[in-house]
């Protein structure tokens, strides 16, 4: 039912189809906006960032007492005449369910919305072992009907169009449905399902949180139909991760606070149902309800031990990071993930449903940040991600080609820029010099599917090469900066670093440029080859010598991040400590630099009635935490600064991701063009060169080209020198 | 039991907060009555509410210790977005809530 290619070359087959499908598409783009703004809403008035990092808290405590909370769990709820199992494997699962319904005589099973059940696939088994399983939540109802998984994690059905639901149910009630009415659909559902809850013999369930202290389960549901699923059958029985304990109401408390306004905007959920042990049950023998509470396993023991890994278990399953994911919005569950779904689903699905249905997902990650950015439980999603990328290379024992060929080229700086130099000649008679790109794509390397976006030549001299040109010396500073130019200026735009030294100069800013510097290593970091992102990071620490600087200055808000965040955790006990913070403090990025330290005010810019429009580069929003600078400098520098819709969702660079994900790195960037465009904007400016180089070349296969600079260019532009003499500081 | 039209239930708390009503459902009764009516009335004293759901916690776990095997909040009527995210009311559970707020007693 859930097939999840095992190799890229099926995975894009999957991708082409899911690209294709046109109310896809319009329902996750729909859905992408809506949600964003009812998340706003939910939270106005709410001190989020304190509320997440209690809970993130409440759960890594419950996490390391699992075996201690099941314990007191178990106590309480058999007190009260429940039957608590522990099932170590999803096998297991599946067979002390069947075993319950066969004791009890029971033909018709019923079940209510549980990811648990999904994982270990228990209506398959449950249909071999001949019972009649019917879902009862809607959305679940209507995939069951398909013979699909769920798309999503809190609406299983989101992919389908109401035509496509209308005439399932036509087919299912033998009547012609009107293909428009959703209300109508939903009334057949009520009375299609009533029969099913009225008849059935066992009800199954999930459960959102099990409270130790008092033996109790949880569940949130909006439909009625969790209610009934516990209600009208003689037994219940619940399926629960053991991740779901926590010790005290307080705590469910918290989770019952957040989940729904982090899933759907809801303040709450319709239904909040706290279960313990039996409730009386007229039909019964005893009158009684039969109560089974079974606890999964399935690995989640190991994992909440698990250094790393160990907080992919707070999750709280509100789907969020679907919700944000640029990927997710243009390919959709089925696509991005296998039975988990969305940046959590690339996580889980590893240590669930193993390494062949892993292998492909997990490279599907631009690594945004938009994902980390809305989890209710601060999970490191992006870094979990690349941590399972990487398990996957060693469990199949073979490195990409490209990940053999970055770490040759990075690790040796003379053979990386050689090898550069080299290639900049060689593309000589392709390149159309007046834009700056490869006139055709070198078809041996890449595919006509990436053709979106005209390549960027590489410049004709890197910047390192100009330097000893360009290089000043000021009598007396106001600041002393050290340059890390980062390979993409240097080697590509080199004219991004010399708006900067024009303005640097203007401004009385002393900037050294060390030769000795290489490449962030972000590129090898993001391909999970760790040694090689190391060895040029202490190389980089050296050159730059950050200590003996007010500031370490960036253009590229990639690498500010990775060396402003990844250089810590990458280097922790590599190199002395001291060496590593220096540079974590003096790091900036170029807007910042402008605004907050140098203060730069409107006199010395000449005015320009020119409409800016900007994109807000993943690292430099999400990774630095940089929002308001760029827009602040856009109109100080005598430009105008016009909003775009989703100014901060990627650019569908991700640097290899867009080779290797040709067809959604272009989807990304339309709809980012798109707004763009609309907006009626005479240019298009953003603080990274890797998203210049993907909006520029984008722009240039479009019919409205609009320019794309770094903002360092029209800054610089704008700088009207004879103004800034006399304004001169 | 296919057809409860309306159900008249009593309430033992609420919370301001969010809206919520608390049913101490033990009863099967109480439950069918709540899940399966068309319509569900509650009738609930204004002394009872709680202004958010934390105030209301030790009362939470005072009843659930003391023997209520089934505690329902409930806010607003069945619901569900899961056919082209268009909201519909009433799906399995009732299609109207109200509330009959009961404020102070005759002296």
């Amino acid at each position: 039912m859930i097939e999840t290619p095992h190799d890229l070359a099926g995975y894009h087959v999957q991708i082409r189809n899911a690209l294709g499908n046109q109310f896809l598409r319009t329902a996750l783009g729909n859905f992408a906006s809506a949600y964003k703004i009812s998340r706003q809403k939910a939270f106005e008035g709410i001190d989020l960032e304190r509320k997440r990092a209690e809970l993130a808290a409440a759960k890594d405590q419950s996490l390391k007492r699992l075996p201690e909370l099941f314990a007191e769990f178990k106590r309480n709820a058999e007190a009260r005449g429940a039957i608590v199992h522990l099932a170590h494997t999803a096998e297991e699962a599946c067979q002390i369910v069947s075993q319950i319904a066969k004791e009890n005589r029971v033909r018709h099973i019923i079940k209510s919305k549980s990811m648990t059940a999904e994982e270990i696939h228990l209506n398959n088994r449950l249909e071999t072992d001949g019972f009649q399983v019917t879902e009862t939540d809607l959305g679940e109802w209507i995939i069951q009907l398909r013979h699909e998984g769920p798309s999503h994690m809190v609406m299983p059905a989101i992919h389908l169009s109401r035509q496509q639901v209308g005439t399932l149910f036509s087919q299912v009630t033998g009547q012609q449905l009107d293909l428009e009415d959703i209300e109508r659909m939903v009334k057949v559902a009520r009375r299609e399902l009533r029969e099913a809850f009225l008849t059935a013999g066992m009800g199954v369930s999930g459960a959102n949180f099990a409270v130790a202290q008092t033996g109790t389960i949880g569940m949130l549901t909006n439909e009625g139909n969790g209610r009934l699923t516990t209600t009208l059958p003689g037994v219940h029985v619940a399926i629960v991760g053991l991740e779901k304990l926590v010790p005290d109401i307080d705590t469910a408390l918290r989770i019952i606070e957040i989940l729904p306004r982090n899933a759907t905007g809801q303040a709450i959920t319709s239904y909040v149902t706290w279960i313990t042990g039996q409730t009386p049950c007229l039909a019964n023998p005893e009158g009684k309800k039969i109560h089974h509470v079974v606890f999964l396993d399935n690995g989640r023991l190991r994992l909440a031990e698990d250094p790393i890994f160990s907080q992919a278990l707070r999750c709280i399953r509100c789907g969020a990071c679907a919700n944000v994911c640029p990927v997710y919005g243009k390919v959709g569950g089925h696509t991005l993930g296998h039975v988990y779904i969305g940046a959590i689903g690339l996580i889980l699905t590893y240590f669930y449903h193993g390494t062949d249905n892993t292998r492909a997902i997990v490279r599907n990650c631009l690594n945004c940040q938009a994902c980390k950015s809305v989890c209710p439980v601060n999970i490191d999603l992006p870094y979990l991600i690349k941590e399972v990328y990487r398990r996957v290379l060693d469990d199949d024992r073979k490195k990409p080609l490209k990940n053999r060929l970055v770490s040759t080229f990075m690790k040796n700086r003379t053979l990386f820029h050689s090898a550069l130099k080299a290639a900049a000649a060689a593309q000589k008679p392709f390149v159309d010099a007046s834009r700056g790109i490869v006139r055709h794509l070198p078809y041996a390397l890449l595919k006509a599917e990436h053709d979106f976006r005209a390549l960027p030549a590489l410049a004709e001299t890197p910047f390192r090469n100009l330097w000893p040109a360009v290089r000043y010396q000021l009598p007396n500073p106001a600041y002393r900066v050290v340059l890390f130019v980062g390979c993409a200026v240097d080697f590509v735009s080199p004219e991004q670093a010399l708006a900067l030294v024009k303005l640097a100069i203007a401004f009385n800013v002393q900037i050294d440029f060390p030769q000795n510097q290489t490449c962030c290593g972000l590129p090898a970091a993001m391909m999970a080859e760790q040694e090689t992102a190391v060895e040029v990071g202490l190389q980089n620490i050296e050159a730059l010598d950050a200590e003996r600087y007010d500031y370490v200055l960036t253009l590229c808000a990639s690498c500010a991040s990775h060396l402003k965040e990844g250089y810590p955790k990458m280097l922790a006990g590599k190199i002395d400590a001291e060496r590593i913070d220096a540079l974590h403090r003096k790091i900036i990025d170029f807007s910042s630099f402008m605004v907050d330290v140098l203060k730069v005010a409107p006199e010395p810019f000449q005015k320009k009635e020119r409409r800016v429009a900007y994109h807000s580069p993943c690292h430099l929003c999400r990774g630095l935490g940089v929002t308001e600078a760029p827009r602040k400098l856009i109109d100080i520098s005598g430009n105008s600064y016009v909003p775009c819709p989703e100014e901060d969702v990627c650019c569908g660079f991700g640097g290899s991701y867009s080779i290797e994900f040709p067809e959604i790195s272009a989807a990304i960037l339309n709809q980012k063009l798109d707004h763009v465009e609309r907006s009626g904007a005479d240019i298009l400016v953003t603080d990274c060169p890797g998203c210049v180089m993907q909006l520029r070349g984008g722009m240039l296969k479009r019919e409205k080209v609009i320019p794309v600079k770094h903002i360092a260019e029209i800054v610089a532009e704008r700088l009207d020198l004879s103004k800034k003499a006399k304004n001169a500081t | 039991m296919r057809e409860i039209r309306v159900a008249l239930t009593p309430c033992a708390y609420a919370i301001a907060e969010t809206g919520s009503l608390v049913l101490l459902s033990q009863s099967e009764d109480l439950r069918l009555a709540s899940m399966l009516s068309d319509t569900h009335v509650v009738c609930l004293e204004a002394d009872t509410i709680f202004p958010d759901a934390f105030s209301f916690s030790e009362t939470l776990r005072r009843e659930i210790e003391g023997g209520c095997g089934y505690v329902s909040f409930i806010t607003g009527a069945s619901r569900t977005a899961d056919i082209e995210r268009v909201l519909a009311i009433g799906v399995h559970g009732p299609q109207q809530l109200h509330i009959l707020l009961m404020e102070g007693r005759q002296s």
